[in-house]
């Protein structure tokens, strides 16, 4: 009762004017063939590839001007730039087309995950997401129909097994005791609406993808929100629009840290880069906190906000483990403050204090939420799913673990239950095998960052060089390469990086031609390691052999 | 204003250039290689790769689709490496068999690829599993059914019989109480 009131206190506010936006324009297909899905992304497409190279053309003609001392007023950019950011936002969403996107906009498939994951985490942990589902459905008499389907064996080896092998028809009781019986047939309910809202293929596969993942502190928003109301399109349109707002957000704060420039090229790339394009995300839902916390930090800590721009790195950290890398930089630049002065500097100290109370809060505050045993089992869980690769991970360990023999194109066999299980085998012995190369390449970047930042005081640059580092250590998901985004604001530094930067965004979707999607995010990994190296070396000072023979006798001679 | 030279001038800067040219090469190689390599086998037929007996093990359909084509072969001890028990000792001794007299079953091995073999899942309940496969050479046609049971996240089979009928038709009382056996065309084509 409490639920639906405050759903439709919230439906109300979208009464009145926006019934038009929201049921018309938005939500309905747009006629023609012109806006029709092919047509439309191949638009797009050529569209996304002319914005970032007509931006890095810009970028360079200013450069240019400048140095001529030909003045364009500053109102005109900041048009231009207002209107490229724009496009770049929309061009991300492909223009709210609808016929581009899920049906009513928010993705089933991530709401299924993420709002019920979330929802029930008390219940379901980790591991029982796709056997509870399954025995929901069962309940509901579907045991027939289930018994045909496979399923992701969450609990044990992450393999694609038939239902029949789980303890779904044997032992129901492993999952349903972890309920009370009340939040069970609430949990049935939400089931069958998933079910008849997806029903067919596109359902049965569901429980095949890889579970519900996300850290206890993002369990912990997940559930105040996907608590508030039962599933309804209404709501989850409502739900997925927080995405919308988060990104943004981003956007705005980058302007408001470093200004429109820094705001504009950071959605020329949102919105024309192929690794953190819609495809997996849009209409997800709170899957972009992190993203905007991260970009808020790297922009508190420029506008001297340190102990916020700690707490902001430590929420995002804390939402997607994977930005805690980035401490590695601040912590640099913290450390080589200490070693010249032998004491920390009062902003270090406002961005560490900062860091650890938003983690020692948030920390405390997820586990009376989700319950303190969240944390071993978040921690058991993400190590099998670390040691599951997915063809659309970007970074070092990519590039390394692929080679001719392990393709896809050579690998997926449709003979085995999971077709892709050789190419997971095959990729997870090369990672293996190559992880002391990649150890040391990681080594040999850290000492470089540790160069680059030897003479740099501020701590948002810290943030920004540690991506290199992040992504030579640890493999992630395509779309979280959205972080890519901050670097936008390197460009305030190194004015030279901002064309590159544009054009890196045009350069990703040139690569979407390859068919086999490991060869493509090889690919991909190659061109963002190479260009995460690139803002090392423009921000470093040049090493050379007489300046280290300079810097050693000088050494020897205080000595 | 005096004219000034590309190098007074340096805009773009040899780092815009440098780093531009980072950027065009990492994008142009690969999909150089893409168009010239990557995504040429798409016009090809794609070669099978070989799988190595642990992997077909770990499930049931492919373990047993696996065995029924090596069997109907002849390669019984490649057979028997997805058999254990009694079925296991009777393949390897088929395949002492075919040492002893090779001639019969390597002219039946140098045909194996042309034996086509399917295969269906019947059950797998509780850690024991029922497929069915077909394997056709000519006009030959072989039906059998297979018993599998699963220790650890490895399958194997443990009886092999004929079978008469089709292989999406439920499963029968016969086939439920069939011990391990081999099937009469085997025996009579076989050493």
């Amino acid at each position: 009762m409490h639920d639906s009131n405050l759903l439709s206190a919230v439906l109300a506010t979208f009464q009145g004017p926006f019934d038009w936006m929201f049921d018309n324009f938005l939500f309905h297909s747009w006629p023609g063939a012109f806006f029709a899905r092919n047509n439309w992304e191949s638009f797009t497409n050529g569209v996304a590839i002319g914005l970032s190279l007509i931006t890095s053309a810009l970028l360079l003609l200013e450069q240019r001007a400048r140095r001529l001392g030909v003045k364009v007023p500053e109102r005109q950019q900041r048009r231009i730039g207002i209107l490229l950011t724009a496009v770049g936002f929309l061009l991300y969403f492909d223009f709210f087309n609808p016929n581009t996107r899920y049906i009513d906009y928010y993705h089933r498939h991530e709401l299924y995950h993420y709002y019920l994951g979330s929802k029930y985490s008390g219940e379901l942990g980790y591991k029982r997401l796709y056997a509870c589902t399954a025995i929901a459905e069962v309940e509901h008499g579907r045991a027939a129909h289930i018994r045909t389907l496979p399923i992701r064996d969450l609990a044990t080896d992450n393999l694609l097994v038939p239902t029949t092998e789980t303890y779904v028809f044997k032992d129901p009781d492993q999952c349903k005791r972890h309920f009370s019986p009340e939040r069970w047939q609430a949990f049935m309910s939400d089931v069958a609406w998933f079910e008849q809202s997806a029903r067919g293929s596109y359902w049965d596969k569901m429980r095949t993808d890889h579970g519900y993942n996300p850290p206890p502190v993002w369990s912990m928003t997940g559930k105040l929100f996907a608590s508030i109301a039962p599933p309804s399109d209404a709501f989850f349109k409502l739900l997925a629009s927080i995405d919308v707002l988060l990104q943004l957000g981003s956007l705005l704060v980058l302007g408001w840290g470093f200004g429109w420039r820094v705001m504009t090229l950071a959605a020329v790339f949102l919105g024309c880069n192929l690794p953190a394009n819609s495809f997996f995300t849009i209409g997800a839902f709170l899957r972009q906190d992190w993203l905007f916390f991260f970009t808020a930090a790297v922009c508190l800590a420029r506008k001297r906000y340190f102990a916020l721009a700690g707490a902001a790195l430590a929420w995002s950290s804390l939402l997607r483990i994977f930005p805690i890398i980035t401490f590695a930089g601040v912590g640099l630049i913290i450390g080589f403050y200490w070693l010249r002065h032998r004491s920390f500097h009062g902003d270090h100290l406002r961005f560490i204090a900062g860091s650890l109370a938003a983690g020692l809060l948030l920390v405390g505050a997820s586990a009376a939420v989700t319950g303190i045993e969240a944390y071993p089992e978040f921690i058991s869980h993400i190590r099998a799913h670390r040691s599951t690769p997915l063809t659309n991970n970007v970074g070092l360990e990519m590039i390394l673990a692929h080679d001719w023999t392990g393709r896809m194109a050579f690998t997926v066999d449709d003979r085995l239950d999971d077709d892709m299980s050789p190419w997971m085998s095959y990729y997870t012995e090369r990672s293996r095998a190559m992880r002391p190369l990649m150890l040391a390449m990681s080594l040999g970047v850290f000492a470089w960052m540790a160069w680059a930042l030897s003479r740099i005081k501020r701590l948002w640059i810290g943030i920004i060089l540690s991506i290199p580092l992040l992504m030579s250590l640890l493999s992630l998901t395509c779309y979280y390469y959205a972080f890519f985004l901050a670097p936008a604001a390197l460009t305030l530094l190194v004015p030279a990086l901002g064309p590159a930067y544009v054009a890196l965004a045009a350069g990703s979707l040139v690569l979407s031609r390859f068919y086999w999607i490991d060869d493509e995010y090889t690919a991909v990994s190659y061109l963002f390691y190479a260009f995460g190296l690139s803002m090392l070396y423009s921000v470093s000072r040049p090493l050379r052999l007489d300046a280290i023979k300079a810097w050693w006798l000088r050494r020897s001679v205080a000595r | 204003m005096a004219a000034r030279s590309e190098q007074d001038l340096n805009a773009p800067s040899r780092l815009t250039l440098r780093l531009l040219g980072v950027v065009a090469a990492f994008t142009f190689l690969p999909w150089l290689g893409g168009k010239v390599a990557c995504n040429d086998p798409l016009g090809r037929v794609r070669a099978p790769f070989e799988l190595t007996s642990d992997v077909l093990a770990r499930s049931a359909k492919s373990a047993g689709l696996e065995l029924q084509q090596r069997a109907s072969s002849y390669r019984y001890r490649e057979a028997a490496e997805l058999a254990s028990g009694e079925l296991q000792s009777e393949l390897l001794a088929a395949a002492a068999l075919c040492d002893a007299a090779p001639g019969s079953c390597e002219s039946r091995r140098a045909r194996s690829a042309s034996i086509v073999t399917r295969a269906v899942l019947v059950t797998a309940v509780a850690g024991e599993a029922r497929v069915r496969a077909e394997s056709r050479l000519d006009q030959q046609l072989e039906r059998v059914t297979l018993k599998l049971r699963q220790t650890g996240d490895r399958w194997s089979v443990i009886g092999r019989a004929p079978f008469e009928g089709e292989l999406e038709q439920p499963l029968t009382a016969a086939e439920t109480a069939a011990g391990p056996a081999r099937p009469a065309a085997e025996t009579a084509a076989g050493p």
